[in-house]
């Protein structure tokens, strides 16, 4: 049980919160220090927490910066990584108990938007089991690499089938099976940017099966989000398509411009689940500023929708550019900061 | 959004209303893209919105594939099996109206304005 949201604290319960993960515990500790509670001396503070729910670490320290904090609660989403630790995702990951995630770190978000946004779900279908740790990620031989700034960069290589970054440990969830009303919406953001003169498009893999195309980096069933780059006559136009194998049929895209190049902007792939005619299940990709929620990409800032319910069940995720990019490499590359995904109510 | 369309059918236009939609039926067109693998993928495009020369679309505009009512539900136009489809296209000018009415891929225009 976490520190209750309102009304008056006791420090105590707090000491107890910290100390054995109760705040209504029966212990009653000796000494209980505000200081030592608040920058972590009396115990780590947990970092998944938002950050309007759990101490600055900061002087001044108050109680009521423990109002909601909850000390051994997960990461309130359900598949995440923004690579702050450090790591690409193949090696000993730290969690996010100890370093959060970008997204609610950043501040770019304030706390109503957040509590939007950030919506708990505890269905646990998908690996690793707890929303703390971190996804592990397979990547082509070359690159991305990470740059430093702790973003997933990818720059030219001579591969006949490009780089690529793959999570490998997420079992599978259903959207079907998630989604039970029609305000609900099932939502993977991500934070992108693309050089004005990189010279070739930026790919998102939606990988709807396990089994590998002969690109190792992807699978034969995905749904693919393909960023048009300065090259192409429609620069910045998003598109939306399905893979079977070696086929890929387009099923929307916008029109130029809803992504800007050369600026860092969030992408949210959502999906949508409807009660009527048949349930179709419609598919959207939204483009937006990186200090509006989830929710407003989806409902203000949407460039393709298509409806489509050939695959319903996503397997992970995979990052994707293709060989030959301009170079110099410091110059000409994609960038990804962080990749998020949770339930939202739309 | 069910908007009705010249050939009597039923159609699912998934924006809502949010932007200005016309409904064509189209031959699609199929190419064969080598640049995120040398081995090359199929890439299926409508046809009326795509130049087969350049292997790039023409026009500058929204789109997505349309689904047509049966019975109480909605399925898909697009059949790979005769590869012609319906798509919605968003805020055309008449020009490009024009033009894609001209298209050698253009079967037929089922909605002029869906507002």
């Amino acid at each position: 049980m976490g520190v209750p949201s309102t009304g008056l604290l006791s420090l105590k319960g707090i000491f107890n919160e910290v100390a054995v993960n109760n705040y209504s515990s029966t212990k009653s500790p000796e000494n209980a220090s505000l200081t030592d509670l608040s920058d972590g001396t009396e115990g780590a503070i947990n970092q998944t927490q938002l950050p309007h729910n759990r101490p600055d670490g900061n002087q001044p320290h108050a109680m009521s910066e423990f109002y909601a904090y909850d000390n051994n609660a997960d990461y309130p989403g359900l598949f995440g990584d923004d690579w702050e630790d450090g790591d690409i995702g193949d090696g000993s990951r730290t969690n996010f108990h100890t370093l959060g995630h970008e997204l609610a770190e950043s501040g770019d978000l304030d706390s109503s938007e957040l509590n939007v946004s950030f919506v708990d779900n505890s269905n646990g279908f998908l690996a690793p089991g707890t929303f703390d740790d971190r996804p592990v990620w397979t990547h082509s031989p070359s690159n991305p690499s990470l740059d430093t700034d702790n973003d997933v960069r990818f720059t030219n290589t001579n591969s006949p089938q490009g780089n690529w970054l793959k999570s490998t440990d997420w079992t599978s969830v259903s959207w079907a099976g998630a989604l039970t009303t029609a305000t609900m919406a099932f939502a993977y953001r991500w934070r992108f940017f693309m050089n004005s003169t990189n010279n070739k498009d930026g790919i998102i893999d939606v990988r709807m099966n396990t089994t590998n195309h002969p690109n190792p980096g992807i699978s034969t069933q995905t749904y693919q989000i393909q960023v048009r780059d300065n090259a192409d006559p429609q620069t910045g136009a998003v598109r939306l398509a399905r893979r079977s194998s070696t086929s890929v049929t387009t099923l929307a895209q916008s029109p130029s411009g809803a992504y800007t190049i050369g600026t860092t902007m969030d992408f949210v792939f959502s999906v949508h689940e409807a009660t009527t005619f048949g349930n179709p299940r419609t598919l959207k990709v939204g483009v937006g500023p990186t200090t509006v929620s989830t929710p407003a990409i989806i409902n203000s800032y949407n460039k393709v929708s298509a409806v489509d319910t050939n695959y319903v069940t996503n397997y992970g995720w995979n990052f994707r550019s293709p060989k030959a990019m301009s170079t110099p490499s410091s110059t000409h590359f994609h960038k990804y900061s962080f990749i998020y995904t949770t339930i939202v109510t739309v | 959004m069910i908007v009705s369309g010249s050939d009597g059918n039923l159609y699912w236009d998934n924006l809502e209303g949010q932007l200005t939609g016309s409904l064509y039926k189209t031959k699609w067109v199929s190419w064969t893209d080598t640049e995120f693998d040398d081995d090359g993928e199929t890439n299926h495009e409508p046809g009326i919105l795509f130049d087969t020369d350049n292997n790039i679309y023409w026009a500058d505009v929204q789109w997505n594939q349309a689904h047509v009512f049966s019975g109480s539900n909605i399925i898909p136009t697009y059949s790979e099996d005769t590869n012609e489809g319906c798509i919605w296209v968003y805020q055309l000018t008449d020009d490009q109206k024009t033009t894609i009415e001209n298209d050698a891929q253009f079967i037929a225009k089922l909605v002029d304005s869906n507002l």
